[in-house]
This record gives structure tokens, C-alpha cells and sequence, in this order.
């Protein structure tokens, strides 16, 4: 599924990016900090849908123009296919070959926040403090009911 | 960064394939070419590629057309005259998954079959078949002759229907 997110934000614009209408070079920055990132609890964006508004640019403390856009839309996706990597074989016989495309129904979604990295304490211990990375998104599925699974099988 | 909206709308697939198509097309039309940023550039490319994607029904987009504005609009308008009891939701599902085949249609509106009778699932099924078309069936054997056959079918009910 896919949403739109009304957003507002300031970008800054710096003199290299001049040879572009300000439209563009707004888009371009917007789509350079959002593209691809996860904002919790709305998803995963994708690229600048439109850009509703933007306001007259400003002169930053260190004489670089930033401009500021305000609300620009994105969308996520919360997808209902995916290919998906599993063997098994049930009474039935049906396998999940890899690489097969398969169709699940999304029961959760779970969020995660990373929390900062604690700073190095003591050199004492070399030992690397480790720190633990999750998915920040994942989507939790099913695919045991009629017409999900290997959508060959409901052709 | 603040969030004025969390969902002002919801798009169709059809909706972000063309939405990535076009600024394809603009980016490479510009003199001199635009590119967008890396990530964005790379995540567009695998939105197409994901929508591209056998059996997704845009797979066969740039030969076929059958997804527009105005086939989002019939259905839509075929739905609500036909089967009202559809929610907003399940029409935008039905429009993502075309579902050709009553499974694939169950999973999509909720107790199908405590809502409608066998022969309004197939004809709901009909339905979309009639605006959004189908795949043509794999070519294996004889199968394959009586399948395109059922396909000119189809067009051909269209065609009396406007006639």
C-alpha cells in the first residue's frame, strides 16, 4: 500500500546547486535526506510526490541562501508481495521454491528506534562494546490461508 | 522536520508506477539530463522493477495499457453500482491485484463468502476481468488456443457493449 505523507521541513540549498530552479534543487535535497529512510510509524519513503508549498528563501548565519520547502509529500509501502525465501513441504506438496513470488497478508508491523551508541568508556577492556542493529521496519506475515502463497498456485 | 499528515491520501499502484515513469521520462528529457539523488534514485528503480514484475498486472504496462485514470474511474464506478457493499479499501486492492480468479478474490474482501453468492463472486470476478483484462494464458499445448480465444471473448463483449 502506498501512503502520502505531508511533511514540512527546511533544506538548505548551497551555490552549487544554483543552476537548477529552485523547484528542483528543493526536490533533489528533499529526496537526498528522505529517499530511502524510514520515519517510524509511517514507513518507508519512496521519492517527493509533490510540493505543496514553499516559502521565500532565508540567508543563513554563514551567508550560504537556504531555502525553505515546506510539506512535501512522500509515500511508503507496505507491500503485499514480496519474494520470499522458504522450503517446506506440507501433505499437500506444494514447495516454496526460491525465488518464487509469493503472496502474504501483513498481520504486524513492528518499529523500531535505534538508540545512539554509547561513547567508548576506559580503554581497559578492548573489548568491542557491541551493539546490537534491527530492521528499524518489519513487516510480520502470514501466508497459511486460501489464495496466499505462491501466487502460481491460484493461477 | 515536522508531520502535518501522516496519510493525506493513498495511491494505487498504477498511480506511483506512473508517477515513477514520469519522472523518468522528465529527467532523461532535460537538457542536460537529470539524475536524482543515489538513494532515490536506486529505490525508484526497484519500486518499477517490483511493479514490473509477473504477476503483478502492470507487468505488461508499456504493451498492453490497460491500467489508466479512466479505467480506475469505471471501476470504480462499476463497483459502486454493482456490488456498493465494497469498501474503499477492498475497491484499491481490487484495483492493485486484479484478482482473476475467486482465491485470490477471497483474501481480498473481507468473508467473501458470508457477503455475496457464488454467482456474484464470479460475477465481481467478471468484472474486473472486463475492465482492468487479464494476462494471456501460457501458451502450453492446446490449452493455450482455447485461452486466447476466451481473451478476444472478452474484448469482443466490450465492443458490443460500446456498439
Amino acid at each position: 500500500m502506498w501512503i502520502v505523507t505531508k511533511i514540512a521541513d527546511l533544506v538548505q540549498l548551497k551555490p552549487q546547486d544554483f543552476y537548477k530552479t529552485s523547484l528542483e534543487a528543493i526536490e533533489d535535497k528533499i529526496n537526498e535526506k528522505y529517499a530511502n529512510k524510514v520515519i517510524p510509524n509511517i514507513g518507508l519513503c519512496v521519492c517527493v510526490w509533490d510540493i505543496t508549498d514553499a516559502s521565500e528563501g532565508l540567508i543563513g548565519q554563514y551567508d550560504e541562501p537556504a531555502r525553505v520547502a515546506f510539506v512535501t509529500n512522500r509515500r511508503h509501502s507496505v507491500e503485499a508481495e514480496k519474494v520470499w525465501l522458504w522450503k517446506s513441504d506440507e501433505e499437500t506438496q506444494l514447495y516454496y521454491d526460491t525465488h518464487e513470488i509469493v503472496r502474504f497478508m501483513v498481520l504486524e508491523e513492528r518499529w523500531y528506534t535505534q538508540p545512539p551508541t554509547k561513547p567508548k568508556e576506559s580503554t581497559d577492556s578492548d573489548a568491542p562494546t557491541k551493539t546490537t542493529y534491527q530492521a528499524p521496519y518489519s513487516i510480520i506475515g502470514t501466508m497459511a490461508a486460501p489464495g496466499l502463497g505462491i501466487t502460481l498456485w491460484w493461477e | 522536520m515536522k508531520i502535518l499528515e501522516a496519510q493525506s491520501a493513498v495511491l494505487t499502484n498504477y498511480e506511483v508506477y506512473q508517477h515513477l515513469t514520469d519522472i523518468r521520462k522528465r529527467n532523461n528529457s532535460s537538457q542536460p539530463k537529470r539524475r536524482m539523488p543515489e538513494d532515490a534514485f536506486r529505490l525508484s528503480k526497484e519500486v518499477l522493477e517490483y511493479l514490473e514484475t509477473k504477476p503483478y498486472p502492470l507487468h505488461d504496462q508499456k504493451e498492453k495499457q490497460h491500467y489508466s485514470q479512466a479505467t480506475l474511474e469505471l471501476l470504480c464506478e462499476k463497483l459502486a453500482e454493482k456490488f456498493p457493499d465494497i469498501t474503499k479499501a477492498e475497491g484499491l486492492a481490487i484495483f492493485d491485484v486484479r484478482p482473476t480468479n475467486i482465491p485470490v478474490l477471497a483474501i481480498i474482501v473481507e468473508s467473501l463468502e458470508d457477503r455475496y453468492t457464488e454467482e456474484e463472486q464470479q460475477q465481481l470476478v467478471d468484472l474486473v476481468i472486463e475492465v482492468l483484462g487479464q494476462d494471456d494464458p501460457e501458451p502450453e499445448e492446446e490449452e493455450g488456443e482455447e485461452g486466447a480465444e476466451d481473451g478476444d471473448a472478452v474484448q469482443s463483449v466490450e465492443t458490443a457493449n460500446g456498439a
